[in-house]
């Protein structure tokens, strides 16, 4: 967008292993430990630690070999143990197979089993697309991925198909990208031209289809068929992330197993991290804060970034929109989200609904450029949870 | 250690109203200077107390509603300059007092502050200054020592044939009488094309205000050349300029869609000729664009469909 200045983007062209990590904190909200499972266990990488009981969402399992340090409600400490060591464990014998006749909901039920969340790839659609443009500004590893990753993804790609009720496969790139690109098998590669919020589910959907909010078509990330093609490559369950670490001017793209505590890798990036900073994970836009260094990531994290202290002005809650309209400029929903959130602070939500709220696609281009720092998304997001 | 946690969206353009208005006022600094060179210490002192009547009229006003003293935005800084801009230079101390604290009061705080004003902040003072003391306000009666002229006043009096010889050059650079900061045809150029640039107001207002114009006023000297002046003629007098980049385009008297700005704009455009040429006031800028305030609320029920509606 004119006029919109976003952290540097990547020009890292490769997507890399990460170092393997002294010790993971995974995150087991949700979940049921395995019967027998408790600290000082000796686990192999890939061992089932935790299932879980939704049958689309992918069971938990270790991503290093270790030994448990610590089994709480919220998470499952592993220290790695670096080389095979007295009582060291055989690697998990009960890996589920992937056999070639299964598809659909027989597929999903083992990919389940391989720690894959199934949901949505087997939503009820005519046109599937995967949305192949970084969904967030600072994450810059959909082109890495693309160029490097080719294997991976063609896998996730075969599995799609046997999943998928859809008749239709396009994959959606960035603008420029499609010619250095090799195509995949039986899927039409397609440009989506823009930068955020052009990455957005519903943008990418109406640039490839041409129509806005289209019935029976269904957008994934590309994020989740890498670790699609990752279980069909390796045999092996899901225990890694693909995400961006960056400083804002130097992005690393690294396949991070599931658990790397955040301090760790902001080491590992050499990022410093110090009192009253912000660490966000997934995007510098649609992401979530933690609250400490000390969580570790998750399958679906897409990003770690550090906001500096003091580098963006802090929002205000008691301040009055001046109606100078720049939200209604930047709005892909073409809504006027000064109004809407006015509407909110007020509590008029049954007028947000009719002016639109529905239609808002999160992407806090609005709030971005609040000159008196409204907490606009804030207030929206409000109001969609009162109105739903 | 303490981390900051909040919710998404992290990150923010970096402009804060303080900094839109610093952004303003230097948009305005050519013209207060050219105003100065012009004008003298006059203009300089009717600048100065507007700005300083500004400030405190708002943080006097916010204090009795008992309210948070924002002053330190600047933006009532940027009204007071603007509606100096319309003043005669040779104002005496009372009328720039009034007048400020008069579209402070009416033009802002009334309403609730920065943002919340139907009409106008400038020309709320303006409008009132303009009919209580109407030679006051007048700067061909006001300017006596000066070898300008004022070329509306003679179109108005003396027909087109009065205002053959002017040349458009010396009007842009202020060589005219009007209003001290208005008649600074250039250097509001130059500020106004800066604000467009730098998206501080919207280019739909700017350019279909000044599109209402000259359209309007090549129809007229189309149809009648003998008693109409050329279009140009109108953009760079009389606070046509300032009127298309800072006073049309007034964040709170302005809508915001799209659609909306446009129609406005060519609404106020076409007033300034139609008043000019067929009202009773030598200028019609500042009373058209009170009109298209008053009209910009029923502008702004025009709105797109929103994102997937079914058409």
């Amino acid at each position: 967008m004119k006029g919109l200045r976003f952290p540097v983007g990547c020009d890292a062209a490769e997507v890399a292993e990460s170092p393997a990590p002294l010790r993971v904190r995974l995150d087991r909200c949700g979940f049921s430990v395995v019967s027998g499972l408790k600290k000082k266990s000796l686990v192999a990488a890939g061992a089932l630690l935790a299932t879980h009981p939704a049958l689309d969402r992918g069971d938990l399992f270790a991503s290093v070999s270790g030994e448990i340090t610590e089994i709480t409600d919220d998470d499952i400490v592993i220290a790695a143990v670096p080389s095979p060591a007295e009582g060291a464990v055989e690697p998990p014998a009960d890996v589920p197979v992937i056999e070639a006749s299964l598809a659909g909901d027989g597929l999903a039920a083992v990919l389940k089993k391989l720690g894959v969340d199934t949901a949505a790839f087997t939503a009820a659609c005519e046109t599937l697309i995967v949305n192949g443009l970084d969904p967030d500004p600072g994450i810059s590893w959909a082109v890495p991925l693309l160029k490097s990753q080719h294997a991976c993804l063609a896998a996730g790609f075969g599995l799609l198909g046997r999943l998928s009720q859809a008749q239709k496969v396009v994959l959606a790139v960035p603008q420029g990208t499609a010619a250095s690109l090799a195509s995949f098998d039986g899927v039409e590669t397609r440009e989506v031209p823009g930068e955020y919020p052009a990455g957005l589910d519903p943008l990418v959907i109406h640039a490839v289809t041409g129509k806005e909010a289209p019935d029976n078509v269904h957008a994934v990330s590309l994020h989740d068929l890498w670790g699609l093609g990752r279980v069909g490559l390796t045999g092996r369950p899901l225990t890694e992330t693909v995400l961006t670490v960056s400083d804002g001017e130097y992005p690393a793209h690294l396949i991070v197993p599931e658990g790397f505590v955040a301090a760790d890798l902001l080491e590992l990036a050499k990022i410093p991290l110090e009192q009253g900073d912000m660490l966000l994970h997934d995007g510098t836009m649609r992401g979530a804060a933690l609250s400490s260094a000390e969580w570790g990531v998750r399958k679906t994290t897409t990003g770690l970034f550090v906001l500096p202290a003091g580098s963006v002005a802090p929002l205000d809650g008691a301040s009055a929109c001046i109606n100078c309209g720049t939200c209604v400029s930047v709005c892909p929903a073409r809504l006027s989200p000064g109004r809407l959130s006015s509407y909110a602070e007020f509590g008029m939500y049954d007028k947000c609904r009719d002016e639109g709220l529905l239609a808002c696609m999160d992407c806090g281009l609005c709030t971005y450029v609040c000159m008196a720092r409204r907490p606009v998304s804030q207030y929206l997001r409000m109001a969609r949870s009162v109105s739903a | 250690m303490l981390l900051a946690v909040s919710s998404p969206p992290f990150l923010h353009c970096g402009r804060t109203i303080r900094k839109a208005s610093f952004e303003m006022l230097i948009a305005l600094a050519p013209a207060a200077i050219m105003a100065i060179w012009h004008w003298g210490m006059p203009a300089a002192r009717v600048m100065a107390l507007a700005m300083l009547t500004g400030i405190l009229a708002e943080a006097l006003c916010q204090k009795i509603m008992r309210r948070e003293v924002h002053v330190d935005d600047f933006s009532v800084v940027v009204s007071s300059l603007l509606f100096a801009f319309l003043l005669p230079a040779a104002a005496p101390w009372w009328l720039v007092v009034v007048g400020t604290a008069v579209a402070v009061f009416l033009g802002r705080m009334a309403f609730g502050g920065l943002g919340t004003n139907p009409v106008n902040t400038a020309l709320v003072g303006w409008a009132m200054l303009y009919i209580s003391w109407p030679g006051l306000m007048d700067p061909n009666s006001m300017q006596l020592e000066t070898m300008y002229m004022d070329p509306l006043v003679r179109l108005k009096f003396f027909g087109a044939s009065g205002v053959q010889g002017i040349g458009l050059g010396e009007l842009l650079l202020g060589c005219q009488i009007g209003g001290l900061g208005a008649a600074q045809g250039l250097a509001l150029l130059a500020g106004g094309l800066y604000v467009l640039a730098r998206g501080l107001v919207r280019w739909e207002i700017s350019a279909s205000f000044f599109i209402g114009v000259l359209a309007s006023a090549t129809l007229l000297y189309g149809l009648d050349p003998a008693h109409n002046v050329q279009p140009l003629f109108h953009l760079v007098t009389g606070g046509t300029l300032l009127g298309g980049f800072f006073l049309a385009t007034e964040w709170a008297s302005s809508p915001t869609g799209r659609i909306p700005m446009l129609i406005y704009g060519l609404f106020a455009g076409v007033m300034v000729i139609i008043i000019r040429v067929y009202g009773i006031y030598p200028d019609g800028v500042p009373f058209a664009i009170l009109l298209a305030n008053l009209v910009a609320p029923l502008l702004d029920g025009i709105r797109p469909k929103p994102f997937g509606a079914r058409r």
